[in-house]
Order: C-alpha cells, then structure tokens, then sequence
C-alpha cells in the first residue's frame, strides 16, 4: 500500500509543475494591462509605469514566471492590491475556510440525498418510485444552481424569514447563526450534485445486484436490508466514491455562483472579485490553489480507491 | 468495511477539527440597536430621539482600493468622499466648488494661482491636527497620479506659505481647477504627510487616516467595510441647516455604516425586501418592480453619467468626417438606450448631466437623435464609403451586447457594415489604444462635474480627437479667466463637437437606488450619501 501511495504522489509532481506554467501563462499572455485596470483611465502614465515596475511586469515572462514560483517555495503568493496591501496567503486563508464548510455540508447533502434515493430506485426498479427518483434527478440536473438558488432563498428567506439572505457567519459566532447562514446554499449546491450521484448509485447498484453473488446471497436467505447495504453497496462504492470526490472538489472549487450569490466569502468569490478588483496577484494564486486542489482531491481518491477495492492497487 | 470506517472517521473529526478550529475571523454583524445623542445644535430634536448605531448597506462593487489617489471607481469615493476623506473644497448643489478643509480660497485676477487658507483645529482620525504640510503631500500626491490634474498643473505643485496656508501657481489660467479638486472621479483626499509616505509594495496608502466624521476601522473582503463615527470630528458650515450638494454640517448621528458587498443585483433586493440592508445601491431594472411595489421601500433615482459610442478619428473608417456624421444619422439613440438600460435613461445631447445644471447646455442638439436613413446613405455616399466593415468594440455585459446588436441593426438599415467585437473589460482597455484594432467603442462615462474633465477630448485619449479646431476650443475653455467666459466656449466646444463628432453621446444612464422609508437624512447628490442618516428607534 504504502509504495502504492508513494508512487501516485510522484506521479503529481510534473502534473503540478504544468498546472503552474499554464496558470500563469493564462494570465500573463492574454492581453490587457493590469497596472491601467487596476488604476482606471484616469491615471497618469507615471502612476501606471509604476505600477508596472513595481508589479515586476517589466521583466522578461521566463523570469517573472521564476520569481513568482520562487515567492511560492517562499510561501509568499504576493501582495494584494486592495485592503492596505494585505498578503495574499493570508486573505486565501480566511476564504478558504467557508468554502471548505460549504464542500462539506453540501457533500453530507449530496450523500444523504443521492446514496438512500438510488438505492431504493434500484430496489424498486420499474416501479413509480423508481420514476419518481428519476424525474427528480432529472430536476436537478436541468435546473441551473443559481435558479434552484434563488427559488429557494424567495421562498425561505424573503417569504419565511427563515434564513438571512445573504451573508455568512463563522461557527465562532454561534452553531445556530452559522448554521442559518449556511443551509440554503448547501442544499442548493448539494441538490445539484445529487442529481447525478443518484443515477450513478442507481446503475452502479442495479449492476451489482445482477450479480452472481448477491443471488447466491439471495439464495442463502440473507436479509434484504443486509444485502443491499453490506453486499450490494460495499461493490459500488469504487463508483461512489469517484463521484462524491468529482463533487466535492466542485464544491471546493465551482461553488462561484452560489458564493455569490449567499455572499460566502469563499474561494470561488474571492476570485470573481478579485477579477472585478483587478487583484492579479489574488487571481494568479487562487487559480493555482484551485488546480492543486484538483489534483490533491484526485489523487486522495485514487488512494481512496486501493483502500476500498485491493484488486487496484495491486494491479 | 469495519477498517475502511476506522480509517475514514479519524479524517472527518480532523476536518471538523479544521473547521472549528479556524472558523473565527469573519462574522457578520447583526443590526444591533444603541442610542446616539446628538452631535450638535439639531440638539433639540436629536437629544430627544435615539437611533440606531448601525444602518446597513448593500453596494454592487468591491472597490479595487481605497487609495482614492490612486483609483477612480464610483464604490469607493461613494462610500469615503467627505465621509473618511475631506477635501480642500467641495461641490455644492448647484455644482460650484466651495471650501470644505480650508476657510476660504483667494483667487488671482486670471485664475492662475489659488492661495488656501485652512481650517485651524481640524484632526486627523489619528489625532494629529491638519497642517499645511499634510496638504501639500496629499495634494501633490493626487497631482501625480491623476492625468486630468497633472494635465491641468504641469510643473506646478501646492506649497506652503505657512502651517495653515498653501498654494499653488499654474502656468496657465483655469478657472474650473477648484472644481476639478471638489468633484473629480479621482479624489483629491487629504490625508496626512506621513500616511502619504507610507505606502505598501504596490505602491497604495498602507493606512486611510483622513478627516471626515467616519474613521475607516475594518475591510472584511469580500464581506464588508465598516466605518466608524470620529468622535474627535469637527465640522463646519451651519449644524441646522440642510447639505448644499456635499457641502454642509455632518452630524454623523449614527455610529456604525457597514457597505456590505452584495454582487448579486437580486440578492440586493431581497436584502431590501426583508429588511436585511437598510439602503442598497444598484438597484437593476429587472428588480425595479419588485422593489418599488414593496411597502415602506423608497427609490431614488439620478443622471450617473453619460453613455458615448467614441469614434477612431486616427485611422480607419470612422477617421472621415463624413462617416461619422452618416453614423450619427443613422443612430436612434432612445431604441440603443433602452436596449442596454431597459427604462432607466434619459435622452439628452448635453455631455454634461444634471446636477451640474450650470454646464447644461443644449448646443449641437439640432444633431442629436435624428435618425433619418435617407441622409446616412447622402453622407455614406459623400463619404466614399464602399462597404468597409465599421467594427465595434465593446465589452462583455451582456446589456451592452443587446445594445450594440440593436445598434448593427440601426446601421445595417442605412447600408454600414458592421462587425461587433467583444472582450473583458481588461482587454477591452488594451484593444481601445490600439488605432489599428477597431473604428468605435461603446463605453460609459461617469459624472464629472468640469468639461475639462471628459478625457475623450484629449489628443491622446482612444479615439484620439487631434483635430485642430477641437483642440482650440478645448483650449480656450480650459484657460478661459472667468467663468462665463469658460460656459460661453464650452458652448462653442460642445455645439462644434456634435458637427465634428469625436463622438455620439448617446443619452444618459440613471443610477438607482432603493433604501427603508424609515432611514432618515440621507443625502442625494450625484449618490447616496450617510452623513447624517439615522434611524430612530
């Protein structure tokens, strides 16, 4: 297991290396100046050569690419533009915060959601449950999050006054207050992922249930409910677990619309904004993080994958 | 199964460790409720009443900084101009620039040296009193970083005369610099001589020490800016009368002003709707409705600037007089506006908006808004238009693309050619110094309260108006002695403009906003403003 392990975290480093050549190539060849977006057209041109020289624009790519992995191995991503020059690893530190909680609770969502549902649609294949449980996924998967969203914060935050609209509190200033301002976008997001985890549970089950072993099982006159849940779902998880992992690293990196949307100081505003700041240091290492995080969530779940099924790793 | 459990719930309890252990930082105050005496001579009623101490606002923008030096967006001057920041002078109702920071400005015969003589006893929100040295260094710091001042001073910079006097000699006349200093989109904040010197690695104020009745305490990003009531504030003109435009005595009733940053236009409303945000700004024509039909809402509406298509005179299609005119002729201005702004426009040929009604003027109106497709394709002809593709630049809102379909339409009818060409914002300033890249561009262009400060007429600005006469009539205006003499060549500049046509100035774009009918003493010029906003209990 653990060669097994060491051997995939080797496998990532050159992937790392080419995620942080595109990423800063991303924003450094496309074309527009960031010294005249962030000081406005009403800027004198020493003001923006500035700007430039101190941002280091004026270097060479190559060297600039240098310093800034260089800045990196430092631990420094830089200084932010807006704020009274606030580092950049510190402003990625508080907004990582919620959109880990939000990637968590929307998961626990997605899980308690899709796993039950597909199960029973399994179970009772052909059934008007089974039609139910696909008209709903089928809701989820064609509804946009932000429609879903909003549809969900008129009705429980405007009509209830259940929930605040928008806003976020941390767990610091209360379980219930942090609670209240968490649950409607988690279960927008949550409801979102659902969708397709339900059909995934669906197939991934009715395949395993098909299975010699499991009518062996049958045969023996093992219990249903011990069937499906030590048998059947144990055989799926390989499955589930690929689509729990491509959700949650969603969450932790696609959540912008429904961070926006709740105003969650998470990761996936603060990048939308910073574009909207021009903060070109926020967005050079909040893109980096987020393809890191990509990676790092990919290969926990190949890890994942040699505990939950031996005969991976061992090929 | 038992040991892939035993290896996943110690990695849950670590990540709720995780989470809990680190999910201080941000929390979002609630409305708390206080009482605030009064501050001043309103005494009499204000000592009777309690207000609240926070009054919540939802703004649309984060600001890129609030080194307004150094940064000209409309989020961060609304929210710090005259409330974290005072200004040597400042813009009353009627637009005329009078003192704020100092006592009073002489003024030379020609209107070429401006002598300021400041206000004794002011503090800074670090305590420290405001000397003419803190003046000069902010002064000379925002010439530096804003092109229309240091355009207007050149070599000149502000001096002391003495600890509470300074000035400033300029090689030409202007008469509207007091204006520029009162009402530009860059402001001209005084801060103190040290906060100046102390600037991060970017080059930006490290810490926003100004004068005004809020003191800047915290920037939560992507969350909130709070201010904070300086009780050590001292404020000037009468304490019962109304503000004249910016101009007047700030009570600052309440003590707390939270701009929560709410990107989402319908989140805003809904914020509105539930009492969430006490006043929001932005407030979106597909919300109107439902913001304005909802009871104990106010809205409030204003001229936020002026919308302009700015022609290529360098090269290309659009460098032919002609072209231009057939363009403009073949233009419906109100069917473009309504496409981008749905009913939240006015017409007008004026450049300058309403509140500085004493710029208003409507010279060249005889060219504006008159669509007639017979005479486009007279001038096409004149022209030697022979169906070049006339390219459009324009960014990527998806209201200015309805706008700008709607406008291919218009073109297309009178027999021009078009291609539309869209990027971000970013690029879309790159491509506009670029002559070689497009032949207009459709943009929008905030409120200024001096013609001097409309950049399209400058020689270098994108779509480059080098033309001579212009020029002289710029000229003119900018050095004009007096201000009747400056209103009269505006005149002239203005009606010249609509014949020579640097540009289409389309209309104007109304800003909206919406706030609880139970908010007190908000102040409406050219924005929203919290002054003197309060809240009774």
């Amino acid at each position: 297991m653990k060669k097994y392990i060491v051997n995939r975290i080797l496998s990532v480093i050159p992937v790392l290396i080419i995620v942080s050549i595109v990423v800063f190539s991303l924003l450094h060849l496309t074309p527009g100046d960031p010294a005249i977006a962030i000081l406005g057209e009403d800027a004198t041109q020493e003001a923006i050569d500035e700007l430039r020289e101190r941002m280091g624009l004026n270097d060479p790519i190559p060297v600039q690419y240098l310093n800034w992995l260089n800045d990196i191995f430092h631990g420094d991503f830089g200084t932010s533009t807006a704020s009274s020059g606030e580092a950049v690893t510190s402003m990625i530190a508080s907004h990582f915060i919620p959109t880990l909680q939000l990637a968590i609770y929307s998961t626990i969502v997605t899980v308690l959601l899709a796993v039950p549902l597909g199960m029973l649609a399994a179970r009772k294949r052909g059934t008007v449950v089974d039609h139910g449980v696909t008209v709903l996924a089928l809701c989820g998967i064609s509804l946009p999050s932000f429609l879903f969203g909003l549809g969900m914060m008129m009705l429980f935050a405007v009509k209830l006054r259940w929930v605040p609209v928008s806003g976020y509190k941390a767990m610091s200033a209360g379980l219930g207050a942090h609670f209240r301002t968490m649950i409607i976008p988690a279960v927008s997001l949550g409801f979102m992922h659902s969708a397709f985890m339900m059909r995934m549970t669906r197939a991934s089950m009715l395949e395993v249930l098909n299975s010699d072993y499991i009518k062996m099982a049958k045969s023996k006159g093992v219990k249903e409910l011990w069937l499906v849940a030590k048998h059947a779902l144990r055989n799926s998880l390989v499955t589930l677990v690929t689509v729990i992992g491509q959700g949650f690293i969603g969450a932790l990196s696609g959540a912008t619309i429904v961070e926006s949307m709740f105003g969650i100081p998470g990761m996936g505003s603060l990048v939308v904004n910073s574009i909207g700041r021009r903060d070109f240091q926020v967005i050079q290492a909040v893109v980096l993080l987020i393809a890191v995080i990509n990676v790092v969530m990919n290969l926990v779940i190949d890890i994942l994958y040699g505990i939950v099924d031996p005969r991976i790793r061992l090929s | 199964m038992r040991k892939f459990w035993k290896r996943l719930v110690p990695v849950l309890v670590t990540a709720a460790m995780v989470m809990t252990g680190c999910g201080g930082g941000s929390s979002a105050p609630a409305a708390t409720t206080g009482s605030t005496g009064s501050d001043a001579a309103t005494a009499a009623t204000a000592a009777a009443v309690s207000y609240r101490d926070t009054i919540n606002i939802a703004v649309q923008q984060e600001a890129p900084s609030l080194d307004l030096h150094k940064n000209s967006s409309l989020v961060a001057r609304t929210m710090c101009r005259g409330t974290v920041w005072e200004q040597l002078v400042t813009l009353n109702g009627s637009g005329e620039a009078v003192p704020e920071l100092c006592e009073s400005v002489e003024t030379n015969a020609d209107s070429s040296e401006f002598i300021f003589h400041l206000r004794k006893g002011v503090l800074f929100h670090d305590g420290s009193e405001m000397t003419s040295a803190d003046v000069v260094a902010s002064m000379n710091r925002w010439i530096e970083g804003f092109s229309t001042a240091k355009s207007l001073a050149g070599d000149a910079r502000f001096e002391a005369v003495d600890d509470y006097t300074c000035k400033i000699t300029l090689a030409n006349p202007c008469v509207t610099f007091l204006s520029v200093i009162a009402g530009s989109a860059q402001p001209a904040a005084i801060t103190t001589e040290e906060a100046c010197a102390n600037e991060d690695e970017n080059g930006f104020l490290k810490e926003y020490i100004g004068t005004g009745p809020y003191k800047f305490v915290e920037w939560e990003l992507n969350q909130y800016i709070l201010l904070e009531k300086f009780a050590d504030y001292v404020p000037y003109g009468d304490p019962d009368a109304e503000m004249d435009g910016w101009a007047g005595y700030k009570h600052a009733y309440t003590e707390k002003l939270y701009f929560w940053y709410v990107q989402d236009a319908t989140t805003r409303a809904a914020g509105l709707q539930t009492g969430q945000y006490d006043c929001i700004e932005g407030v979106s024509s597909d919300n109107y409705d439902m913001v304005a039909n909802t009871d104990g809402i106010k809205i409030e509406q204003y001229q936020g600037g002026t919308v302009a298509l700015v022609f290529n005179k360098k090269e290309g299609v659009a460098s032919n007089e002609y072209f231009r005119q057939a363009v403009n002729a073949a233009t419906d201005c109100e069917q473009l506006l309504r496409a981008v702004y749905g009913n939240f426009y006015d017409l007008g040929s004026c450049y300058m908006d309403d509140a500085q009604a004493f710029w208003v003027t409507d010279a060249g109106a005889e060219n504006y808004n008159k669509r007639d497709v017979a005479k486009a394709k007279e001038l096409l002809e004149k022209a030697g238009y022979n169906g070049e593709t006339f390219r459009i630049l324009t960014s990527n809102g998806a209201a200015a693309q309805q706008g700008m379909l709607v406008w291919q339409e218009q073109l297309k009818e009178a027999g021009i050619n078009s291609e539309l060409l869209i990027f971000d914002w970013a690029t879309f300033t790159q491509y506009r110094t670029d002559p070689s890249a497009f032949d207009v561009y459709y943009t929008s262009f905030a409120s200024v309260p001096v013609p001097s400060l409309k950049l399209y007429f400058g020689p270098t600005y994108p779509g480059w108006s080098a033309d001579e006469t212009l020029q002289k009539y710029v000229t003119t205006f900018n050095t004009s002695a007096t201000l009747d003499e400056a209103k009269a060549s505006w005149e002239t500049l203005q009606g010249y403009s609509w014949e020579y046509l640097p540009l289409i100035n389309v209309g104007h774009y109304l800003s909206t906003m919406g706030y609880q009918d139970y908010v007190e003493g908000l102040n409406f010029y050219s924005g929203m403003y919290y002054w003197n906003a309060r809240i009774p209990e």
